[in-house]
């Protein structure tokens, strides 16, 4: 199981990528106690069925382990949302991506610590393969948007040590523009 | 923090850029490969990653390159990283915590000393056969 509210968001980003998705769309809105979550890509899409057996956790597209039945992505996260009042949704057309949206209480005593959204960006923000992202961040009226194409514009590259490093500078800094209007006790910004 | 602006960002790249031209920095050809699915991810990888860069950063080996991949077959021992560098052998390793992590980086990459315990045979059969 993943401890973080960002290691699902991870997972469900790796998921689009995989699909081959060349632009994902991902929202974070956070607001009155809710984290609002949505992770829209232009993958290859599923079929009813292949969005039933997405939810279960012993099945598998069969690609990435042909021996294996397993495929725990989203089966944790549908786990975790039940378990603290959350919400799941996830709409697909073969051919035409796939939307994964879910809402997390974060009053919910259950629910997981946030963890870090800037070292979080900068990892699905470097994720391989010439495919484009944009990312929307809001908490209360504060917001800040990311673009994966204009990132690689301005440091040249997304996976040297140098790049990577301030990159994580910059995340820090729009995060904080958000953060601070609200400074003190707030879920998720120290994890336990 | 001041609220950056792409901007500022540039000129930090362009700043980092020259002082890394002037001291001829090493590690051009290393790569670090992190495997960041399902298992690597509820294992710790992110950690993991942060920790290798955070750690590359403070030793100045600001052109090693750190990527990610998919499960590479071993769940049971994520966070799994692959080290490929000039000079010594590839090197699959298991079980990477933040503080092997570091370890790797200054005994392996600047070392060049392997750290027996977590190394692992490559890669898992199943994986191979496809």
């Amino acid at each position: 199981m993943h401890y973080r509210i960002t290691d699902f968001l991870a997972d469900i980003v790796e998921n689009a990528l995989d699909a081959g998705s060349g632009f994902t769309e991902i929202k974070i809105i956070q607001d009155d106690g809710n984290l609002k979550v949505s992770v829209k890509d232009t993958g290859k899409g599923m079929t009813e069925a292949e969005i039933l057996r997405a939810r279960d956790p012993f099945g598998t597209d069969g690609k990435k382990h042909p021996g294996r039945r397993v495929g725990l992505g989203i089966p944790f996260l549908v786990q975790a949302l039940n378990e603290t009042g959350g919400d799941f949704s996830i709409s697909s057309r073969p051919g035409a991506g796939t939307t994964v949206s879910f809402r997390f209480d974060l009053r919910h005593l259950d629910t997981p610590p946030l963890g870090s959204l800037p070292e979080t960006f900068r990892q699905i923000l470097s994720l391989p393969g010439s495919h484009d992202m944009a990312i929307h961040r809001a908490l209360g009226t504060e917001s800040y948007d990311l673009s994966r194409r204009e990132l690689l514009e301005t440091l040249e590259d997304l996976e040297s040590v140098g790049s990577l490093a301030i990159l994580e500078q910059y995340l820090e800094s729009l995060e904080d523009s958000v953060q601070s209007p609200e400074k003190g006790a707030r879920h998720g910004k120290n994890d336990p | 923090m001041a609220k950056m602006t792409l901007e500022d960002l540039k000129k930090l790249r362009d700043e980092k850029k020259k002082s890394m031209d002037r001291r001829e920095v090493e590690g051009k050809d290393i790569e670090i490969i992190i495997g960041m699915a399902t298992c690597g991810i509820a294992a710790g990888a992110k950690d993991t990653m942060s920790a290798f860069l955070t750690e590359l950063d403070n030793q100045n080996m600001h052109n090693v390159v750190v990527r990610q991949t998919g499960c590479m077959g071993f769940c049971y021992a994520e966070p799994t990283v692959e080290i490929l560098m000039p000079g010594m052998p590839n090197i699959l390793y298991g079980n990477v915590d933040k503080d092997t992590a570091v370890k790797i980086v200054r005994k392996h990459i600047l070392g060049k000393v392997l750290i027996n315990d977590h190394i692992l045979d490559r890669p898992s059969a199943d994986i191979m056969q496809q």
